[in-house]
């Protein structure tokens, strides 16, 4: 399943990417929440 | 898809989720400090009809710009009006002024300050956008808008309450908002009442004094006609002078009737007198005429001689025929003659006459004095239909000024009436409305609920989360068989 190389700076950058990208899907998701919050109740 | 084979890829893909679970839980935790805290504070009203002593009876039905309002207002309309009369901008402009609401006090906290400082920048690039400048309303037009958006007041379903609601950043202020709100609602209904009272007592008291000058003024034009045309009461006058002029023409029809009496009377003594002679013989004394008495002796010595004749001679005999034509002429001069004469006469005054005559005076004196009298009955008769034509006229303009007055006089009744309620209302105090439980302080905000955002976005993240897996996991297989083939 592996594309790239071990201890390659690609798969190095992947794996900060798939730390990254969720803690600000968080983020985005949680100003959705906030934003839901604030219109629908 | 098996159930298996999903949790396998959830299971590859678990430190993915949990992390976007935890980022967004913590970040929904971390906004819920950054958005400002709101705190409620209400206070209720309590509307109690009251029932109002009137002297008036009610008037059925209202109106309001001429159309009809139902006698039973609803509920709902009352409280809705004054929901609208507390949002009103007059109660908005009291309430920034008393509780000074155009100040927004400084937030210790300098991350609250920047976050309101960026909220205005926001703002000011919003206005830019709609309208291409930037023109900020006025710290007092500013809180008036907000007291709008952040008040309400809803009735209470099914009681006579009502709530007066006040949302804020600060509970003190939520709870002051919400006191002064009920206070100064109180005090200007209060004193829309009294106003309303008093302008109407104001205006009924003119209205008042206006309409006593009216019936005065009434009454004396009633009273100068009556001294003018000579009028008590225009009834009984009137019904007297019908009675007299009834009175005079049967009294005439009498005098007439009695007048044609003494004319006839009058004739009939004339008659009467003309066939009485003025002069009547009271005593004569009648004697024997001495013509007849010598024919007489004539006649006798004449039958003697012929007698004495005839005894010799026949009856042709000349002499015999002699004497026979002697006693024939002297005959008939006895025929011619009258026996007897009157000797001796005395004559007097006829009494007849001169009664005739005395009663004929006393009729034409009656008669003239009849006539005079019928002409002062018919005199009077004309004088008092003259003013019994007057009266008519009379009678209308009475009536007229009479119906005036009693108009003006139920007038004046009824604005009486009308300012003794009006004074009664004045007087009343105001029970209609108060305050059932003042407005604390509230302990806790109503939002933001922590819990509620960190939950949502949980729930968001885990569903994104969850989705993100099963499309990576479908996108790596079908790379994958991509290059499977490729390879082949």
């Amino acid at each position: 399943m592996r594309t790239t190389a071990p201890n390659s700076p690609h798969r190095a950058m992947r794996g900060w990417l798939t730390i990254l990208l969720p803690i600000a899907g968080g983020g985005v998701i949680a100003v959705i929440a906030a934003l839901i919050m604030k219109y629908v109740r | 898809m098996a159930f298996q084979q999903i949790l396998k890829i959830l299971l590859q893909y678990r430190r993915m989720i949990v992390l976007l679970c935890a980022s967004a839980t913590l970040n929904a935790i971390a906004i819920t400090y950054m958005i400002p805290e709101k705190y409620e504070s209400r206070a209720l009203l309590l509307l109690k009809p009251r029932e109002q002593v009137r002297i008036t009876p009610p008037v059925a039905g209202k109106d309001l710009l001429n159309f009809p309002v139902p006698v039973t207002t609803p509920f709902e309309a009352m409280a809705q009006t004054y929901s609208e009369f507390v949002k009103s901008r007059t109660m908005a402009e009291r309430l920034v002024e008393t509780l000074h609401l155009d100040r927004e006090p400084v937030d210790p906290r300098w991350w609250k300050r920047a976050i309101a400082a960026g909220k205005r920048r926001a703002e000011d690039i919003w206005l830019l956008l709609k309208y291409g400048r930037v023109e900020r309303s006025s710290a007092f037009e500013k809180a008036i808008e907000d007291l709008d958006d952040s008040l309400t007041v809803n009735p209470t379903k099914g009681t006579y309450v009502f709530e007066i609601k006040h949302v804020s950043k600060y509970p003190e202020t939520a709870a002051s908002v919400a006191n002064a709100v009920a206070d100064i609602f109180l005090e200007l209904n209060s004193e829309s009442n009294r106003t309303d009272a008093k302008g109407s007592r104001q205006f009924l008291e003119k209205r008042l004094r206006e309409s006593e000058d009216s019936v005065a003024t009434a009454r004396l034009g009633v009273r100068r006609f009556k001294e003018t045309a000579d009028i008590t009461l225009i009834d009984s006058e009137l019904s007297a002078k019908i009675n007299a002029l009834s009175d005079l023409q049967s009294s005439l029809a009498t005098t007439r009737e009695e007048i044609d009496g003494t004319r006839a009377e009058i004739t009939q003594t004339e008659s009467q007198l003309k066939g009485q002679e003025l002069y009547l013989k009271s005593s004569f004394k009648v004697t024997e005429n001495p013509i007849v008495t010598d024919l007489n002796a004539e006649v006798a010595r004449l039958e003697v001689d012929l007698a004495g004749r005839l005894k010799k001679v026949a009856p042709t005999h000349p002499d015999a025929l002699l004497v026979q034509a002697k006693i024939d002429r002297a005959r008939t001069r006895l025929s011619e003659e009258v026996k007897r004469i009157v000797s001796e006469e005395t004559s007097a005054m006829n009494t007849v006459h001169q009664r005739l005559l005395q009663d004929l005076l006393v009729a034409r004196s009656k008669l003239q004095g009849l006539q005079a009298r019928e002409k002062a009955t018919m005199e009077t008769i004309e004088s008092n239909r003259r003013e019994l034509r007057r009266y008519p006229e009379k009678q209308a303009k009475l009536a007229r000024l009479e119906l005036d007055l009693a108009v003006r006089e139920d007038t004046f009744k009824l604005i009486a009436k009308e300012y003794e309620d009006a004074r009664i209302r004045e007087d009343a105090a105001n029970p209609e409305i108060r305050v059932l439980s003042r407005a604390t302080p509230a302990l806790h905000p109503i939002k933001p609920i922590k819990v509620y955002y960190a939950g949502l976005a949980l729930a968001l993240a885990l569903t994104t989360g969850v989705a993100c897996a099963l499309f990576l996991a479908y996108w790596a297989e079908e790379h994958r068989q991509a290059q499977a083939q490729a390879a082949r």
